[in-house]
C-alpha cells in the first residue's frame, strides 16, 4: 500500500513538473500568463519566507553557540563553602549509602572505587590546590555527618567538581 | 500541493536516515579514550598511555572514559566503577559496548564490552 501511494507521489511529481507539448489557443495562453505571474509572487514570497527562517536559525545558532562557550565550564567560588557529606561515587547513584572511614575510603579509592562529597544534591569529585584528586583530604573526614568544604566550584565536560582550599569536618 | 509532495518525500527521507543512524549507534557502542579527570580538570587534554593509566590508579587519581568531548565514567555489570578496564584499554581510542546514561548529573556507562 505504502509502496503504491509513494509511487502515485512520485507519478504526481513527474507530472507536475513536467511540461506540456500541447500548443495553447490565446485564451489558454493568457490564462498560463496569469499562472505564470501568480507563481512566480507566490515563489518569490516563499524565498522571502525561507531567506527569513534561515536567519532566524542561524540566530539560533549563534545563540546555542555563545552558551555552550559560557556553559560547559563555569568556575566560582563556594563563599561560606559547601556543607555535606563524603560520599562513595556509585552509592550516590544507587541512593544506598555505606558508612566510610579513613580505612574504607583508602581502599574504595585504590581500588578504583571514587569517593567524593555530596551536597544539595550534587555530587563533587574534590582537588587540590595542586589539581589532585583529594581522596585523602576526603578520608579525614568521611565519618563526619556533616563536612563543609571551601573552593571553587567548576562543571568540567558535564562532571561538576570543587578545587578545595578546606575541608573541615 | 508540488511542495506538500517534496516535502513528504523529505521528510520520510530524513526520518529512514535518522532511524539508521540510531541503529548504528546502538550497535556500534561509544567510541573514545581514557582521560585522566586530572588532566581535564586544568583543561590539558594530555592523553595517557597505559603506564600513566596505571600508574595514577595505583595512586588512587580518578580516571574515566572520554567520548566526543563528553567525560563518562564507566561502572561494570554489578554496579562498581570499571576502572581496571580503563586502564587495561588507555593510550588507544576503543569503544565500550552497553546502555549510556545520565542521571544526577552524571554520564556514565554500564560496559559490557570493550573492542
Amino acid at each position: 500500500m505504502k509502496n503504491i501511494l509513494m509511487v502515485l507521489l512520485l507519478s504526481g511529481l513527474l507530472f507536475a513538473c513536467g511540461g506540456n507539448e500541447d500548443k495553447d489557443t490565446p485564451a489558454e495562453e493568457a490564462i498560463q500568463e496569469q499562472v505564470d505571474t501568480v507563481e512566480a509572487v507566490v515563489e518569490e514570497a516563499a524565498a522571502e519566507t525561507e531567506q527569513a527562517a534561515e536567519e532566524v536559525a542561524e540566530a539560533v545558532t549563534e545563540k546555542g553557540k555563545e552558551v555552550a562557550k559560557t556553559g560547559g565550564e563555569t568556575t566560582k567560588p563556594t563563599n561560606a563553602g559547601l556543607t555535606g557529606k563524603v560520599a562513595k561515587m556509585t552509592d550516590f547513584l544507587s541512593g544506598n549509602y555505606e558508612a566510610l572511614s579513613v580505612a574504607r575510603v583508602k581502599e574504595l579509592v585504590l581500588a578504583g572505587q571514587y569517593v567524593g562529597f555530596v551536597s544539595n544534591g550534587t555530587f563533587y569529585m574534590v582537588y587540590n590546590a595542586a589539581g589532585n584528586y583529594d581522596w585523602k583530604g576526603l578520608a579525614k573526614v568521611a565519618d563526619k555527618a556533616s563536612v563543609t568544604i571551601e573552593g571553587k566550584v567548576s562543571k568540567v565536560n558535564g562532571v561538576s567538581i570543587i578545587m578545595a582550599t578546606n575541608i573541615a569536618g | 500541493m508540488k511542495k506538500l509532495f517534496v516535502a513528504i518525500l523529505i521528510s520520510v527521507s530524513v526520518i529512514g536516515l535518522a532511524l539508521t543512524q540510531m541503529d548504528i549507534n546502538a550497535q556500534s557502542g561509544t567510541t573514545g579514550s581514557t582521560v585522566s579527570l586530572s588532566s581535564e580538570f586544568i583543561n590539558s587534554n594530555v592523553s595517557i598511555d597505559k603506564d600513566r593509566a596505571l600508574e595514577l590508579y595505583k595512586a588512587g587519581q580518578a580516571l574515566a572514559f572520554k567520548s566526543n568531548g563528553k567525560i563518562y565514567f564507566v561502572m561494570n555489570a554489578a554496579g562498581n566503577l570499571d576502572t581496571k578496564n580503563l586502564v587495561k584499554n588507555a593510550g588507544k581510542d576503543y569503544t565500550i559496548g552497553g546502555s549510556v546514561k545520565s542521571a544526577k548529573g552524571f554520564n556514565y556507562i554500564i560496559a559490557n564490552s570493550y573492542n
